[in-house]
């Protein structure tokens, strides 16, 4: 699975510099059929022929400002590894209410207790730019 | 115990029409008090600028008790958000504002939605449109204040 940062979901919330990780599944991933779409055209609302692959999961985790590119991947790699990526993929795909594991999963995976008083969230998206973790 | 708030994110038979838009949605009001901290949405064209909360009030007039932005919502398929904790009180209405993009819905099988141009997230009290019957696709849950900890002591 490929794991990307998202810069429309970075924020300063509660005190935390939070950032929003979307989680893409690959081919034979279980959510990859869900996820795989049609692309609409926006003036008729019929599919273009086009289809586009959907994130099955965005997650927002806080991060410590001072964290560098390479601490924030090391620290995703330790957050969403394999096992962990596969019984989101197994949860997410499974048509019953599954939701309450989902959370409970993600809820130990929050990130950093770090406080922030100020943060400059588009010197924070450069910064992150373009960051992209494979598992 | 867990709660759950709003109709659920499904592919629906239409979408809204208006953009800039904050909208709730009155089926299933939160079963109890805690943090939210999965939210789904389900958009029939990308949204811009989503920011996803909660509601307290009654009839037309509703406040916004706690929000997370989520940013831009991927159209075309449930799209599930954890790590929000969203503060939740029995009763309260599930909502999401969004830029451009239109959410899908049904105009028949729900309570009512409310809705009111622009982001009126930590705007206080503010009084929306309601359309009886419409529903949106959104769901939230989370987890009861406290639940996680309570046991039960026997006294004899």
């Amino acid at each position: 699975m490929i794991i990307r940062l998202n810069p429309t979901g970075t924020q300063l919330r509660r005190e935390r510099l939070v950032v929003r990780l979307d989680i893409y599944p690959e081919p034979g991933d279980a959510t990859y059929p869900q996820q795989y779409v049609d692309v609409l055209d926006p003036r008729t609302e019929e599919p273009t022929g086009e289809k586009r692959l959907n994130p099955m999961l965005c997650h927002s985790i806080a991060v410590d400002p001072a964290w560098d590119r390479a601490v924030l991947i090391t620290y995703i790699q330790g957050i969403l590894d394999k096992g962990t990526l596969g019984e989101l993929d197994r949860l997410l795909a499974d048509p019953a209410d599954r939701k309450a594991e989902i959370g409970a999963l993600m809820k130990t995976r929050l990130g950093s207790n770090r406080t922030v008083k100020s943060a400059n969230l588009e010197q924070v998206n450069t910064r992150l730019a373009g960051l992209e973790v494979t598992v | 115990m867990a709660i759950d708030v709003g109709p659920g994110a499904t592919d629906r038979s239409t979408q809204t029409g208006v953009t800039n838009l904050t909208i709730m949605d009155e089926t299933n009001p939160a079963n109890a008090t805690g943090t939210l901290d999965v939210v789904e949405l389900w958009f029939q064209t990308a949204a811009t600028q989503a920011e996803a909360g909660t509601f307290s009030g009654s009839g037309t007039s509703w406040t916004s008790r706690d929000s997370a932005v989520i940013g831009n919502v991927a159209a075309g398929s449930k799209q599930t958000f954890s790590g929000l904790s969203i503060d939740v009180q029995t009763g309260d209405l599930v909502g999401v504002y969004f830029n451009a993009g239109k959410i899908e819905a049904d105009t028949s099988g729900g309570i009512a939605w409310l809705y009111k141009v622009g982001n009126q997230f930590g705007a206080g009290a503010q009084t929306y449109t309601r359309g009886a019957n419409n529903v949106i696709s959104i769901y939230g849950t989370g987890t009861e204040a406290g639940g996680a900890a309570r046991r039960v002591m026997v006294v004899s």
